[in-house]
């Protein structure tokens, strides 16, 4: 187990090098310039100015030099300052953390609860409407891009019945309430996106695990047919579900930043789109380095935890 | 593998995914177009002004930081007559009018000025500005290697001297009888603490800085301690929203006041249900086509002519800009509604014939492709204008290949000046002070950043020379007769129309108004009593 670990920790440092590299490099090649974009293509700068701004935000430099100088402070936790504002670039991240966090939670809790319920309640009811209602949700879910929900969403919910306000993020600290009802569509939204292939994932496998031996023992036995998926089907069927579950944090990832966009949510997405579009290096690279960080974790801990709880995977491990 | 089951569904997917739509499309719908009136001026002059109040002013593009003399985006001009003063403010009629600065007066030669400032002025900190205060901020916005755009207006300023607390001298080393309105954009910051701009932006404004998270939102509030008229509203909100449907419904579900460029196909949908529709009263903002003047084919006059003439300016302006802008066929970037706008210029009126023949003349035969660079985004109609043209050209037997990209890169092909462009039309949006303000006609001159990278003959630049240093008179005149005539033979680059950005304001606000290049004045705004 602990060759398992530290195999799996190294893969996971040297990921994050080449995310580093790869991000830095590419950013370097995108048309445009950060420091016109600074100046916001002004009819009037003097080319002196621009001189000085590129040699005071380093661009000047070799890009070998300029990934040392930002992969060195990486490490030492000084990420830099945006191109544009006065404000640190960890400064900027932790403004834009907790409302990310929130959406994703709550967009994760959302996904599972609403995968937990569409994927049980048509074994257990035995109800071939109800599962052809699912199937169509998953299919609709799959096929909308979360934005495409999102604006769907808006327009039924805060435009045709003007029950939930379509953005107004406010900290939970400042009006929890507010908070929670600017919350509920852009969760909604990448809850449904998320939930969607969760849905088809845990719907395969209860089908799967409910013609196992046991479950048929246990149908055989007399158990009423709640208690048989609850208790012998459910619990197989989700193991495999936490693996999907760890490779859809990617998906939360990406969703995020198209639903923040839609719904102003003032998270990491909507960070990204914005600094992309400026051409603010400094926040780009280390916002994007901090994601993926975040899904190596998460799918680290998934594999960790999948060992925990598959002994299979120890004994193969501990044969070797 | 039970996943195949779902899949034989996807009708029922389709189906919902129908309704919801359907559904959503419903909820968008409004009522129809009214055509409502224009105005510069949110109403007023109707009824009292309620003191108090939140105004949420929404826009689409954010403001990334706070300096005001290094402006990063057009959005961040709305903070400019918010948190900061000049010595002099813009009025609705693009005349200078005292601000800090309560008078002025000048040598006979106008090369010299003397600015009285306003005693007891205070920064938001309580720090007192004084004009050793404004000289640090002139001595800031000319200092080469800041990046300051408003430079330009005043690098004729060769010293700036505080002869006591209120009493500013600019000293110039060439006459400039228009100084007033050039230092308007020029705005008194806190230099000793500009390195913390974006936490405290410490100005003089009538409103001080609350929150700031760049991109997203602003928060201002009253400045209790302001030195002039206290303002009627207690807070200010400047709201990003992520594109245009997203603010409309905003301003739709009353979230937003004032809701700023909107789209002009969109106005008239937008302004009903008593809203108001605001403009500026005389726009100086210019939909052009920006060309390398020093590249095949429009190294050519001849070609840029023919360019000119191939541009059906009425039919673009009625489609791109619903009506909201005026077709410049003179080819100049001066408003025809403009007392300075030269009546007798030959105009270039659509006439593909001669836009065939001039083309061929400058070697553009039938099998030529040009392209038309524009971004993705943002900016539809110039894109609704490139394909009116590439209608056109088609009958001419000239390809226009349309081509966008997102504003970094759109910028990248042709800005700054000296790149080169060859056969492409840069769709751009132009915004300068209207004449007697020399900017749009300095900017083509030799010492101007014209992306055309014309070179203009002696006679243009000696008349833009002679429109800066003269006082009103027959010989400035003269100079801007000839200026213009000179830019509507050579064409250096296209102009459209004259348009200015739209924005639209809820029923109960009172006393915003549009300047000249479309910002949203909301220093003395309120709502109605």
């Amino acid at each position: 187990m602990t060759r398992y670990v530290l195999r799996r920790l190294g893969v996971s440092a040297l990921m994050l090098v080449l995310v580093s590299v790869l991000i830095f490099v590419v950013l370097r090649l995108l048309p445009g310039d950060p420091t016109i974009a600074r100046v916001g293509a002004a009819q009037n700068v003097d080319p002196a100015a621009l001189a000085a701004l590129r040699a005071e935000l380093g661009l000047d430099d070799p890009i070998p030099v300029q990934y040392w100088a930002w992969i060195t402070g990486v490490l030492r936790g000084e990420l830099g300052r945006s191109y544009f504002s006065q404000f640190g670039v960890d400064e900027i991240i932790g403004q834009r953390l907790l409302p990310t966090f929130e959406l994703t939670l709550a967009g994760m809790v959302l996904a599972v609860l609403l995968a937990l319920a569409l994927s049980v309640l048509p074994t257990v009811l035995r109800s071939r409407p109800l599962g052809r209602f699912v199937d169509g949700y998953t299919t609709l879910g799959m096929a909308a891009p979360p934005f495409v929900l999102g604006i769907v969403l808006v327009a039924i919910f805060s435009v045709r019945l003007g029950v939930l306000p379509n953005e107004g993020y406010v900290a939970p600290a400042e009006d929890l309430l507010t908070n929670l009802r600017a919350l509920l569509l852009p969760a909604l939204t990448l809850g449904i996106a998320l939930s969607a292939p969760l849905i088809r994932y845990l719907r395969a496998e209860l089908s799967e695990v409910e013609q196992a031996r046991h479950v048929r023992t246990a149908v055989g036995k007399g158990l009423r047919r709640r208690a048989v998926v609850l208790r012998h089907v459910l619990p197989n069927a989700m193991l495999p579900a936490l693996t999907s579950l760890g490779i859809t944090t990617g998906a939360v990832l990406s969703g995020a930043v198209a639903v923040e966009y839609v719904f102003r949510w003032p998270g990491l997405g909507s960070l990204i789109v914005d600094s992309v579009y400026k051409r603010d290096y400094a926040v780009i690279q280390s916002t994007v380095l901090l994601l993926a960080a975040v899904f190596v974790l998460v799918n680290l801990l998934v594999d960790l935890l999948y060992g925990v709880l598959d002994p299979r995977l120890r004994v193969g491990e501990a044969a070797r | 593998m039970g996943v195949g089951k779902g899949a034989g569904n996807q009708a029922w997917g389709a189906l919902c995914l129908g309704l919801v739509l359907a559904a959503a499309v419903a909820g968008c719908g409004g009522g129809g177009p009214a055509d409502p009136e224009v105005s510069p001026t949110a109403q007023a002059e109707q009824g009292p002004v309620a003191e108090g109040g939140t105004l949420v002013f929404g826009q689409t593009s954010g403001v990334a930081q706070l300096d005001p003399n290094t402006i990063a985006s057009a959005a961040q001009t709305q903070l400019q007559t918010l948190l900061w003063n000049g010595l002099t403010k813009w009025a609705p009629d693009n005349t200078a009018q005292p601000d800090l600065a309560e008078s002025w007066e000048h040598s006979p030669d106008f090369t010299r000025w003397t600015f009285r400032l306003r005693d007891g002025v205070r920064y938001h900190d309580g720090k007192p500005f004084t004009a050793a205060e404004a000289k640090k901020n002139f001595e800031r916005v000319l200092d080469p290697e800041v990046p300051a755009q408003v430079a330009t207006k005043i690098d004729m300023v060769s010293l700036v001297t505080a002869e006591n607390d209120t009493t500013l001298v600019l000293e110039l080393d060439r006459p400039n009888p228009q100084l007033p309105t050039a230092i308007a954009d020029v705005k008194m910051s806190d230099v000793d603490d500009i390195a913390n701009v974006d936490r405290n932006a410490n100005g003089t404004g009538p409103y001080q800085l609350r929150s700031f998270v760049p991109d997203q939102t602003v928060e201002l509030v009253r400045n209790e301690n302001y030195w002039g008229a206290r303002p009627h509203l207690d807070e200010i909100k400047i709201v990003r929203y992520a594109d245009a449907t997203a603010a409309q419904t905003a301003l739709r579900s009353g979230e937003v006041d004032v809701l700023a460029a909107v789209a002009p196909d969109s106005a008239a949908g937008l302004a009903t249900e008593g809203r108001q529709l605001l403009t500026a009263e005389q726009a100086a903002s210019y939909v052009v086509w920006e060309l390398d003047t020093t590249s095949p084919p429009f190294d050519n006059p001849v070609a840029r002519q023919a360019l000119s003439y191939a541009a059906d300016r009425e039919s673009m302006m009625a489609a791109g800009y619903a009506g909201y802008g005026v077709a410049t066929p003179a080819n100049v970037v001066v408003n025809p509604k403009n007392e300075h706008y030269e009546q007798s210029l030959p105009t270039h009126q659509f006439d593909l014939e001669q836009a065939k023949r001039l083309f061929a003349e400058a070697g553009v035969g039938e099998g030529s492709t040009l392209t038309f660079w524009t971004k993705s985004g943002g900016d539809p109609e110039w894109t609704t204008i490139g394909e009116i043209l590439q209608q056109d050209l088609r009958k001419i037997g000239i390809t226009l290949e349309i081509q966008a990209a997102e504003t970094s890169t759109w910028s990248a092909k042709f800005y700054p000046q000296g790149k080169r462009y060859p056969g492409t039309l840069a769709a751009n949006y132009l915004s300068f002070t209207p004449l007697p303000g020399s900017y749009s006609l300095a900017w083509f001159a030799d010492q101007g950043t014209c992306e055309c990278n014309w070179s203009a003959p002696a006679e243009y630049n000696d008349a833009v020379a002679t429109i800066e240093s003269s006082a009103e008179g027959p010989e400035r005149e003269a100079a801007l007769t000839t200026a213009q005539r000179i830019l509507n033979r050579e064409s250096p680059i296209i102009v459209i129309g004259s348009t200015a950005f739209l924005s639209v304001a809820q029923e109960n606000v009172r006393g915003a108004w549009v300047q000249a290049e479309g910002t949203v004045h909301l220093e003395e705004a309120g709502f109605a009593a």
